[in-house]
């Protein structure tokens, strides 16, 4: 008896720099947690913190060089406060540049889902990834996206346009392929 | 015009001299004119310590010397330095096997290159290129600032070598930098 074909779901999609931006970011998010914000933010924090308790050390001492941790505190406050409001524009603006220096990824494509493998197809290319090249896949609500391809280093699947079932489907493809390295974003739950 | 159509498999050495060829293509000439002026202010800093020690703490030459070394190495050695550290990298990573490399079939026809891998099938027209890089060695096609492809010098002849390099320096304008003549084409 021949063997069942093995599922797969064809999504024809066109990726956008606002896609493509989202994407890297919740990547970004997983696989780098030391370059978050709220963790480089939160280590200038602690060294206002420490600095600002020395200030009173230091006058009750009557060293006279207070002036020192308020100066390195009033900058790392700073500092954290820049992070903090500046870093995700910045990731943003570096994922959009990428974006729009790679023509082809703007392209309407094909892209066949399987359980080993994805294959990417438009106007101009045709691409194989295998999933185990891959070191991390993000689902949130709106796409899949995995990193670390060989020849694209962010494949996205976008989830717009899909039956319940084949949402169901891309989302165990994906959790078979990925197992352990699969983070989902479950931003919103529909009721 | 007859397309220029060559095949072939990455080397360790195409390897090393593809790594080499990325970290140039990176470097720009201001990149190096920065780093040499910073080096270059930071000497003229320390040298005035010296002169003018009797302004400063006369604890600071310690530190002027150590400016001075930092500056020195900035002006001559760091690009060199980059480039040893770049070699042993590709070369050690092509040894512990993690490239990868498949064979590949290139071709430059007319208006469009042509790639056929076991996993990459592409006709990319010229104007859908982000940049093209050629020296000695090597010709890096871009496809995105992070997405290159390599091509070695070694599997074309003189001709073909020099037809290529026509036809992209004719298409792509100054998207195609070449070795040596990255700072007159500009």
């Amino acid at each position: 008896m021949a063997k069942p074909a093995s599922p797969s779901i064809v999504v024809e999609q066109k990726v956008t720099a606002e896609d493509y931006s989202r994407a890297a970011s919740a990547v970004r998010y997983f696989s780098a947690p030391f370059k978050r914000r709220s963790f480089r933010a939160l280590i200038f924090i602690t060294v206002a913190a420490v600095s600002a308790s020395l200030i009173f050390s230091c006058r009750s001492c009557g060293f006279g060089r207070e002036k020192i941790p308020e100066t390195i505190a009033i900058i790392s406050a700073a500092v954290a406060a820049a992070i903090w409001f500046l870093q995700p524009s910045a990731e943003l603006r570096s994922a959009k540049r990428l974006f729009s220096s790679c023509a082809l990824m703007s392209l309407p494509e094909k892209v066949t889902v399987y359980r080993d493998r994805v294959v990417i197809e438009n106007s101009c290319e045709s691409i194989t990834e295998y999933w185990t090249d891959f070191f991390i896949c993000v689902e949130t609500d709106e796409m899949i996206a995995a990193a670390g391809g060989r020849e694209r280093s962010l494949v996205i699947v976008k989830k717009r346009g899909l039956a319940e079932k084949q949402l169901k489907i891309l989302s165990s493809l994906f959790g078979y392929a990925f197992e352990g390295r699969i983070h989902r974003f479950p931003v919103r739950r529909k009721s | 015009m007859k397309p220029v159509t060559v095949s072939f498999a990455i080397t360790r050495e195409d390897f090393i001299k593809e790594a080499e060829a990325r970290m140039k293509m990176q470097l720009t000439g201001s990149v190096r004119a920065c780093i040499r002026i910073c080096g270059t202010i930071m000497l003229c800093f320390a040298c005035s310590i010296f002169v003018r020690k009797k302004t400063f703490y006369a604890d600071l030459n310690w530190a002027a010397a150590a400016i001075m070394v930092v500056a020195v190495f900035l002006i001559f050695l760091f690009i060199p330095t980059l480039g040893l550290a770049v070699r042993k990298n590709a070369s050690e990573r092509f040894k512990a096997g993690s490239i990868k490399a498949t064979a590949k079939t290139v071709s430059f026809a007319e208006n469009a290159v042509k790639i056929n891998a076991e996993r990459y099938k592409a006709k990319i027209p010229y104007s859908m290129l982000y940049a093209v890089y050629a020296d000695e060695a090597t010709i890096l096609l871009y496809t995105a600032v992070n997405e290159c492809r390599s091509i070695p010098k070694r599997t074309m002849s003189i001709s073909e070598q020099e037809q290529v390099e026509g036809l992209l320096a004719s298409k792509l304008k100054q998207k195609f930098k070449q070795e040596g003549a990255r700072e007159w084409m500009r």
